[in-house]
């Protein structure tokens, strides 16, 4: 196991490498320069060249690349165009708003999910079944940027919870201010991934239950609580991990339609702010980051199948 | 008669107790700037947060949009227009706590005409090309000597650009934490989220500012604006309030709405240089199909004026041609058949919009939607994301037609410039803007700049659409929010909350 952990990660460092080589041409393509991002329509031509100047843009692509590498090898993911500050640090900050969101959007997703989804399984057919299917649609159809709105109106506007509608200026200095600015952005990206997830769960469950394992496991007059509990969930969860692997990684970016809603600092909008103001550094830094997440996901599901899975083996 | 007196005693009293010290406020807009030194770095949201507030000049633009004395007490202007003698404010000092001296001046014009901008690091050098040489026969005097006259000279001192910071900061400080002379100091810049201003306890003006702390929260959605602000979050949305949220807010009493007309001008160019737009039949044409009254209605539910050319009510020598090259479809179908299009024939072009301006978008599909409506003519809209519409649009002049505010006061004198993204090369017009520069007196200056307005207004160089308002709103307890749009900035000195 631990000669194919280190194998993993050796192809992991290739794969971040060609992603880093991908998006850097990628930036080159898309029309636009930090520069102009920067001086808008009030600056003249000569303001624009003694800015490139300064951010070193007059220099050859694959110089400034192999500079940005040389960086990042030594550990400086380097300074941001926009912001003038280093990215570890702006990369580093938003993660402390991101990574809360989402690993509290997934828990609440799976206590929702999996106890429904069960449910749903094993009432298959039945009302229940129907409500669970259609309550999961409702969830998947609804846009997040809208049911964040709606739940600022309902819990904020209308019900006056104390909760604030943007993270506080001043961040977590103010630590109850900042947990409850989370609150309402964690419901809006919980109950989304609970929806698609609990589709998942029943699906899975459902298969599971027509094995031929279970057929014994219940002739042998076990309970229906030990057949699904004991010898159905734990199979039946392997998909189930998986996607929530993909899924923590994909949401690091992916909240930044409810970070617009609700006005939080966090990964999705500095990749965006990123992107549109074309901080070639700042995007790299970010999509190396991610990346290392989506890779490191990919590796943590694996060896937690062996966990799960006694034929899996990594030997 | 001891009545009235006691009457007047306590109102005075009265007036002077009632700003009431202390308290923050926390004020949305729209974008994060990428450095917040005006000199080194263009953008109209550096300029809205510290013009005057953190940074100022030695004149600057009030509210209603007059030059007034800001670190300079008074001037006088000789009778040539060649020289401008400026008689400093004594005792004030920078936030870092160091005099403000007139070396910081000379040092900063000095900056400021350096041709070479890589060296600089300053902004439009161009607009100090007059500038013979700057003197300063005493402290407390500062002697500018042009080398011809410039009416717009003391308008260039009033920019954002000629704002002083101490001479000796470097520059790369005072562009992620600007320092300056006003009524706030530069607290703190939390990258995505805000800017915190603290006030001056130093401010050279006994008694201001009255707040203790100013943010300016960026959020970019008009709608997370509009719930902050009914939540609390929020005290006010400086400016870009949506139109329908702007209708929303008027019917709550714990709201004020503002609404007036700034020196932003909606103006959709034309590419003059190429074919059709090269033509004027065709240029005059598109002006007569598009109905402005309906955009400012429709789009902006309202909130606009109507102009006519480049130039917005309240700006200094402005003509009303709101009325010119009126909506007639007919005559624009007569001119555009004159030019070979017809609706078996049609002109077919391409509009490009920026993705990011809320107010732009809606203005140019609605006004595209009346193109369409026309029959001659097929326009198809390109939304790209605005860097992309800088690079094409604005730097290359790849493109047909398009849509952008110009925020900027008194910018008439694009149009002089024939590299400008319009491709606008009139001599006659750059004849009588260099008129208005050098005219000996005011009369005459507007005379020139009326006449250049009137001959882009006929020479149908853009569809100046409306003039853009300055929509937002504030939480009723915030006292002198500034009446006029006029300025760059939004002006916070004097503002107070009653408790």
């Amino acid at each position: 196991m631990f000669a194919y952990t280190v194998r993993r990660l050796g192809f992991a460092m290739v794969t971040l490498w060609l992603a880093t080589l991908l998006v850097f041409g990628a930036l080159l393509l898309i029309p636009g320069n930090p520069a102009q991002a920067i001086l808008g329509i009030d600056a003249t031509p000569a303001d624009l060249e003694a800015l490139e100047a300064r951010l070193g843009l007059d220099k050859p692509p694959v110089e400034r690349y192999l500079n940005w590498l040389g960086g990042v090898l030594r550990g400086d993911l380097g300074q941001s165009i926009r912001y003038e500050t280093s990215i570890s640090q702006l990369i580093l900050a938003r993660l402390g708003i991101t990574l809360p969101i989402v690993v509290a959007s997934l828990l609440l997703a799976t206590l929702i999910a999996v106890p429904l989804g069960i449910l749903a399984a094993r009432k298959a057919g039945s009302p229940i079944d129907l409500g669970v299917s259609m309550a999961s649609l409702v969830g998947i159809v609804l846009p997040s940027f809208w049911v964040g709105l709606m739940f600022i109106y309902i819990f904020i506007v209308w019900l006056k919870l104390p909760l604030p509608t943007s993270f506080p200026i001043g961040g977590w200095e103010n630590p109850e201010r900042a947990l409850a600015a989370l609150v309402l952005p964690v419901l809006t990206v919980g109950l989304a991934s609970a929806s698609f997830l609990v589709r998942l769960v029943r699906g899975s469950v459902l298969e599971v239950l027509s094995q031929d394992y279970v057929r014994t496991a219940r002739s042998k007059g076990l309970s229906e609580r030990t057949v699904v509990y004991k010898h159905a969930l734990r199979n039946a969860s392997l998909p189930v991990v998986t996607v929530l692997g993909l899924e923590f990684a994909q949401l690091l970016i992916a909240t930044v339609v409810v970070e617009t809603v609700f006005g939080i600092p966090g990964l999705g909008s500095l990749s965006l702010l990123a992107i549109s103001a074309r901080d070639y550094p700042l995007v790299q830094g970010v999509v190396l980051v991610i990346a290392a997440f989506i890779v490191l996901m990919n590796l943590l599901v694996d060896l937690l199948y062996a966990l799960l899975d006694p034929r899996v083996s990594y030997a | 008669m001891k009545r009235w007196l006691l009457i007047g005693v306590l109102a005075l009293a009265g007036l002077t107790w009632a700003q009431q010290r202390g308290g923050s406020i926390t004020i949305a807009i729209q974008t994060e700037p990428a450095a917040w030194d005006p000199t080194q770095v263009a953008g109209a949201d550096i300029s809205r947060v510290v013009y005057d507030n953190v940074l100022q000049g030695l004149v600057k633009r009030n509210p209603k949009g007059e030059i007034v004395p800001s670190l300079a007490a008074r001037w006088v202007v000789s009778n040539s227009g060649l020289t401008y003698t400026f008689t400093l404010r004594q005792g004030v000092k920078f936030h870092d706590g160091s005099d403000f001296t007139a070396q910081d001046v000379l040092a900063k014009f000095a900056r400021a005409r350096n041709p070479d901008t890589r060296a600089s690091g300053h902004l439009r050098p161009d607009l100090y090309r007059d500038i013979a040489n700057i003197t300063s026969p005493n402290p407390s005097t500062v002697v500018f000597s042009l080398r011809q006259p410039n009416n717009d000279f003391l308008f260039i001192l009033s920019r954002p650009e000629s704002l002083i910071g101490p001479s000796q900061r470097p520059l790369t400080e005072q562009r992620v934490q600007p320092i300056g002379t006003g009524p706030f100091r530069f607290a703190a810049w939390e990258r995505g989220v805000a800017v915190r201003l603290e006030r001056n306890p130093n401010y050279y003006v006994q008694g201001l500012p009255y707040l203790d702390r100013v943010n300016f929260r960026f959020l970019g959605d008009g709608d997370a604006q509009l719930a902050g602000l009914r939540a609390g979050d929020l005290d006010a949305i400086a400016y870009a309030l949506l139109p329908e949220n702007a209708v929303v807010l008027s019917r709550d009493p714990n709201f004020k709405v503002f609404s007036g007309s700034a020196t932003a001008e909606a103006v959709a160019g034309f590419n003059n240089s190429r074919p059709p737009f090269n033509d004027v039949r065709v240029r005059r044409a598109i002006t007569l199909a598009t109905n402005k009254d309906e955009l400012i209605q429709g789009a902006m539910l309202g909130y606009g004026t109507k102009i006519g050319s480049m130039r917005s009510p309240g700006e200094a020598c402005y003509v009303d041609l709101s009325n010119f090259n009126a909506y007639n479809p007919d005559e624009a179908r007569r001119l555009l058949a004159e030019a070979g299009f017809t609706n078996q024939n049609p002109l077919r072009f391409t509009f490009n919009l920026a993705a990011e301006f809320p107010y732009e978008r809606r203005i140019g599909e609605a006004m595209v939607a009346q193109l369409n409506k026309l029959g001659p003519l097929q326009v198809t809209i390109q939304v790209t994301d605005f860097n992309t519409w800088i690079q094409r649009v604005f730097s290359q002049a790849d493109y047909a037609m398009t849509i952008i505010g110009h925020v900027e006061a008194n910018d008439t004198s694009n149009y002089a410039n024939p590299r400008y993204y319009w491709r606008y090369n009139s001599p006659r017009f750059q004849q009588l803007y260099t008129q208005y520069l050098r005219a000996p007196n005011q009369t005459k200056a507007c005379e020139a700049l009326a006449a250049a307005q009137r001959l882009l207004a006929e020479d149908a160089a853009g569809v100046w659409t409306m003039s853009l308002p300055a929509l937002g709103a504030y939480r009723a307890r915030i006292q002198n929010w500034p009446d006029g749009f006029l300025t760059p900035a939004i002006s916070v000195a004097e503002m107070w909350v009653r408790q």
